[in-house]
């Protein structure tokens, strides 16, 4: 079993058919991850990468949306606790 | 990544948990079966805050904490008795046999190779024509996936020295069984993310349905595994049981359908041994005969003893919720971190290991 990462698609290769990578950027550093499973993706898109294979495209939208909503669940649970007036 | 620092904010998950508990009105049992997520709670303390009301008990989440004892059995006869070079991730090393782990069998000079990558055991056997390779695998469909791919892209290529040993289950269907089978007392249940990226959230709705009970999806940021318990005991306080998804930047309704695909061309359904738990019925994939010819087990025929799990772990209660790591015997005893006898404490995101190592570092302190 390996670990899951999310990462940042820099280029993908002009090949086609199966074992099509890209460069993504973990942190900085950019390793080669297959993204037969995900053929839309494209340079500028956030990827979870598993065992070197890219399992999806992360939804920028949904990551702001949810991280929103968690943000409104601390705030509220503060001001509710007088911390926040 | 930018937007990965609001999901990494302890403090806020701090501030989410006590939410959590301060919503939480009743007394709730809830399992997590989403693999290391509990182990993270332990790590970030997040446990603590909400222990008061909230009673989180480990599922069977895991991947290699549930692979079956024969796989690492089958692939330590391949190494150390065909004398084939065995690749695999460091940590499916740690996954104790019946008697011996991969790591151990590389000291008494088996070919071991740990890799980085399934990407990496494909470039070896590339690399290296005169070796054959037996990639070593096991998880649920985010890995299955991967060996279907690996396959794939190992067909096309031709390779005739790669095969694969894997036990990939089926997330869903087997922890539908183990509720079905160990008739478990739970109120609610946080669903793995990663593996519901692949999958979709089909599978967790029956599971929802048919046991009336709420299941959160999630992401394994500290954040993202607070506001699942969150999410899960508003619904629990309201009477829900629907499945929310909390981690929708990575888990779409459907699934990754490519993904999908790819399991469907290389596997075939099949009964699975879940370790601690026993067999399963559908629970799991093995190869179809289109792929006969990479399954190592059959190309090799490899041979291996009954498998034997340790008398004294008790993983399969740890991990249907029924027992807790510090309520084994041989807890802290005969199993440490240091010498482990079980896969749960022999495992870094195992909940003996989080539990035990925990509470090392509060004896140290």
């Amino acid at each position: 079993m390996f670990s899951t990462f999310p990462g940042h698609i820099k280029f993908t290769d002009e090949k086609t058919g199966a074992g099509r990578m890209a460069g993504v950027s973990f942190g900085g550093t950019v390793k080669r991850i297959c993204i037969d499973l995900i053929p839309e993706a494209e340079a500028g898109d956030y990827i979870l990468s598993r065992a070197g294979f890219a399992l999806c495209v992360i939804d920028k939208e949904e990551s702001k949306r949810t991280a929103a909503a968690a943000k409104e669940i601390e705030i509220k649970f503060r001001t509710e606790n007088g911390e926040i007036l | 990544m930018n937007f990965l620092h609001d999901y990494r904010d302890i403090d806020r998950a701090r501030t989410i948990a006590a939410a959590a508990a301060s919503r939480s009105k009743h007394s709730w049992k809830i399992m997590d079966a989403s693999g290391s997520h509990a182990a993270n709670l332990i790590k970030f303390g997040l446990d603590k805050i909400i222990s008061e009301r909230i009673n989180i008990v480990y599922g069977p989440g895991s991947p290699l904490c549930m692979a079956p004892v024969e796989v690492i059995d089958k692939a330590i006869s391949a190494a150390s008795e065909n004398h084939l070079t065995v690749a695999a991730a460091e940590e499916m090393t740690l996954v104790p046999g019946s008697r011996h782990n991969l790591k151990s069998m590389k000291y008494t000079g088996c070919d071991i190779e740990t890799v980085a990558s399934a990407v990496e055991a494909l470039q070896l056997a590339e690399k290296e024509p005169q070796k054959k390779i037996i990639f070593l695998n096991a998880g649920f469909e985010n890995d299955a996936a991967v060996t279907a791919c690996v396959l794939q892209i190992a067909e096309e290529r031709e390779l005739k020295n790669f095969t694969v040993l894997c036990s990939h289950l089926r997330y869903s269907a087997g922890l539908s069984e183990v509720m079905r089978k160990k008739r478990l007392e739970i109120h609610g249940i946080i669903a793995n993310g990663d593996v519901s990226a692949v999958t979709g959230t089909a599978g967790l709705k029956r599971i929802a349905s048919d046991y009336r009970i709420p299941v959160v999806i999630s992401g394994s940021e500290p954040v993202d595994m607070v506001h699942a318990i969150y999410l899960l005991i508003m619904q629990l306080e309201e009477g829900g049981c629907d499945v929310v998804n909390q981690y929708s930047r990575c888990v779409k309704e459907e699934g990754n359908k490519k993904a999908a695909e790819a399991i469907d061309k290389v596997y075939a359904v099949t009964d699975m041994n879940w370790r601690g738990i026993g067999r399963l019925p559908a629970s799991g994939y093995s190869l179809k005969q289109d792929f006969g010819r990479y399954d190592a087990e059959k190309v090799f025929k490899l041979k291996y003893t009954l498998p034997e799990e340790s008398i004294f772990c008790i993983a399969g209660k740890i991990h249907t919720g029924t027992k807790r790591p510090e309520e084994c015997t041989a807890f802290g005893k005969l199993c440490t971190f240091e010498h482990p006898i079980g896969a749960p404490m022999a495992l870094p995101d195992g909940a003996c290991a989080a539990v035990y190592n925990f509470l090392s570092r509060k004896k140290n302190n």
